[in-house]
């Protein structure tokens, strides 16, 4: 039997419909205080006060030990919190990469004082991350990285540029990946992350963008940023390591196919409304697929839960879920075809936005070659 | 999937491939009842797995499904289970051996008059080589179980894209004796019936994909074209992967349908509907994939790959295909008085 045939979704914990109860009240509550509409732009958009309300609660740092500010919980609670986030369409985009993967990064590899100084203010909502991997030519190819840390008398001197660093412009710090010294034929060796701190260093934030015309990605050009020596994450040359680690808390969450569910909840409504029988076949079979890609998600938190490594079943999930969300776009097209040609409206615009989710992350055909890899094959 | 469920998985495994091998599966298609393979189904206890008290769970049913399914095995057990199941419940004893059952999601047409069993059913599987069929029928308003004697129908021969035995029987007027009809017990009806059957071949199926996927992998590990094995060209690399994700989607959504139905949950109807549609929707993309990877081979009789995939290519239509099951929750999900799609989707 292969490991395909075993990724098995685990009975959600006892306390967990008053868990879903809790959130939905808190979700309401905060919708009525704050004025956010639900929204699938991937992870909605940047509130701090939402983000600071969602700490204040405990919906953030779930898993992590309470000494640095978290709730100790497991990471089945936590998927509970994110699906019910997304299904909402809350506006978590502040607080979302630090939650996800920073914070377990740091965790994992950062020094007791970095662990100390960062993880409560990420768990209480108010200190967000970007992610420093991209560079113009290390895109898919990450070990292509040419962005370079030096050893000064005080710590680190960091040349070179990051793209796509989305939110770098409003956010606390990025987590930034440098080459150290030699690749080595691994190409591996030789890498390793940085703290950046956004507001203090003198790294210069470009705005870049996108088709849509909005502001989310940067370029962050460091021309001889100063950093002192306890900015590096980790060991000196573990990197790559470590940067895999973080890849697979970014590709393991069930946002890989939440991306479109605002418009799948909508399509489904107006398909209600006018009695549309016709609708019933494809939005029945977008159901199926939306269960069996959760299902896949669960097993993926039960792994993680396990302490165990979801690379390959979280690649399953970011595979099929990129395709799921293109898949609600086309229904919503037939069943809303004038939604469909304005940028005014969620599904046009949408149009436009969800191609980007698929390679957030890690394009599909990666996670193909990941998936690949696991099968035995390359 | 559990440790207990491994265990009984593990043990099925091994009496599937060492007994459900090609050489058996063709025989069976040439109508050669594979003996030896059925009294270690037997001896093993899988038949009466679905049995109230039979100490075997649902997953671990499903466990011995799938490994079935793993090796194509061309044998009721499904429907033996499921038949010994309604039969249990109902209290009768059918006889020893396969046996095969008439499920449909329409009400049944099959009527009981003053002890006489009357009715046809369509493509009963394996029909010619069972001892009794299971089927529901109205005694006037009352719903009965009635447990036929196979030989005692009218055959008319049929079968499956696999060459299984699909055949249409009619009773006409045959008197039972009181073991052979009883009151249907509270809980057993049509749709029960239909899902339960749904969720076996489901079960069925995702073995099968799985040991489609196997059986492709190995062969792109093996074949060798423009100087190296084509499992080393990216383009195929990618069509595997793809298979991959549809025999883990499958498999999650099955286990997940295991879990609801076992804890009797309010989402049972919906996951098992799910399961049997994903599954469906895999079978086609999986046999496309699997004989693309193989090329001209895997289109011969002499390779096993052919076993599986007529099975998966058949299954995906028994119990409802993935068309129905789509419109079935779409229809759920469109009704004016149901949820809203998040709880509709979440409720537990």
């Amino acid at each position: 039997m292969s490991i395909f045939a075993q990724l098995t979704p685990p009975v959600l914990p006892e306390g967990t419909a008053r868990l879903r109860a809790e959130l939905r009240e808190f979700l309401a509550e905060s919708r009525r205080a704050l004025g956010w509409t639900p929204n699938s732009n991937f992870i909605g958009v940047f509130s701090a006060e939402f983000s600071r309300l969602l700490g204040a609660r405990g919906y953030l740092g779930v898993t992590w030990p309470k000494e640095y500010g978290g709730q100790a919980s497991s990471a089945l609670d936590r998927y509970i919190v994110t699906e019910e986030l997304l299904a909402a369409g809350a506006p978590c985009a502040a607080h979302w990469v630090a939650d996800r993967q920073s914070g377990p990064l740091l965790l994992r590899f950062g020094s007791e004082a970095q662990r100390r100084d960062l993880l409560p203010g990420i768990a209480r909502g108010e200190c967000y991350f970007s992610i420093g991997m991209s560079e113009p030519d290390a895109g898919s190819d990450l070990a292509a990285v040419r962005t370079r840390a030096t050893r000064t008398p005080r710590g680190w001197r960091i040349d070179g540029a990051k793209v796509w660093t989305s939110n770098a412009h409003v956010n606390h710090y990025a987590i930034t990946l440098c080459r150290t010294g030699p690749a080595g034929d691994s190409r591996h060796e030789g890498l390793s992350q940085f703290l950046i701190d956004l507001k203090t260093d003198s790294v210069r934030i470009n705005p870049i963008l996108n088709l849509l015309g909005d502001h989310e990605f940067n370029e962050m050009v460091f021309d001889g940023v100063e950093i002192p020596a306890d900015r590096l994450i980790g060991k000196e040359g573990d990197g790559w390591t470590q940067v895999r680690s973080e890849l697979a808390f970014e590709r393991s969450g069930p946002e890989r196919f939440f991306g479109t569910f605002h418009l799948l909840t909508s399509t489904v409504e107006a398909a209600r409304a006018r009695g549309d029988k016709a609708a019933e076949r494809a939005l029945g079979r977008l159901i199926v697929h939306f269960l069996s890609l959760r299902s896949l998600s669960l097993a993926v938190a039960g792994v993680l839960q396990a302490g165990g490594d979801p690379g390959v079943a979280a690649a399953l999930v970011k595979d099929m879920g990129a395709r799921f969300e293109l898949d609600v776009l086309e229904v919503a097209r037939d069943l809303m075809p004038d939604a469909a040609t304005t940028p005014d409206d969620p599904l046009g615009r949408a149009i436009l936005q969800v191609p980007s989710y698929a390679l957030r992350g890690g394009t599909p055909e990666i996670m193909r070659s990941i998936i690949a890899r696991e099968l035995g094959l390359r | 999937m559990n440790d207990a469920n491994n265990l009984v998985a593990e043990a099925a495994e091994r009496l599937f491939a060492d007994l459900s091998t090609p050489a058996v599966v063709r025989a069976a298609e040439q109508g050669i009842w594979p003996d030896a393979l059925w009294h270690s189904v037997e001896e093993a206890g899988f038949c009466t797995a679905l049995e109230p008290d039979s100490g075997v769970s649902l997953g671990e049913t499903l466990a011995i499904l799938r490994a079935a399914g793993r090796h194509a095995a061309p044998i009721p057990l499904p429907e033996t289970m499921l038949a010994r199941a309604i039969a249990a419940r109902a209290g009768l004893t059918p006889p020893e051996g396969p046996l095969s059952i008439a499920v449909s999601d329409q009400p049944t047409t099959l009527r009981l008059e003053a002890r006489h069993f009357s009715g046809t059913m369509r493509r009963v599987p394996f029909a010619r080589q069972v001892k009794a069929i299971v089927a529901l029928a109205h005694d006037n308003d009352r719903s009965m179980v009635v447990c036929a004697p196979a030989e005692r129908a009218r055959l008319t021969p049929g079968r499956n894209l696999a060459g299984e035995p699909r055949d249409d029987v009619v009773f006409d007027r045959l008197e039972l004796s009181d073991g052979g009809m009883a009151t249907a017990p509270k809980g057993i009806h049509e749709a029960w019936g239909f899902k339960t059957a749904a969720l076996l071949r489901s079960a069925q199926m995702v073995g099968a994909l799985d040991a489609a996927l196997a059986m492709a992998v190995r062969y792109a590990n093996e074949r060798t074209q423009f100087g190296r094995p084509i499992g080393k060209f990216q383009a195929i690399q990618h069509q595997l992967a793809a298979l991959g994700g549809e025999v883990a989607a499958s498999s999650a959504m099955l286990d997940a349908a295991a879990e609801a139905v076992a804890m009797d949950r309010p989402s049972a109807a919906l996951a098992v509907a799910s399961a049997k549609a994903r599954a469906s929707e895999a079978a086609g993309i999986a046999a496309t994939i699997a004989h693309r990877v193989h090329g001209a081979i895997g289109f011969t009789r002499e390779f096993a790959l052919q076993d599986l995939t007529r099975r998966l290519l058949s299954w995906r239509d028994d119990n409802g295909s993935e068309r129905y099951w789509q419109s079935y929750i779409g229809h759920e999900a469109l009704a004016p008085k149901a949820a809203p799609l998040w709880p509709f989707l979440s409720t537990p």
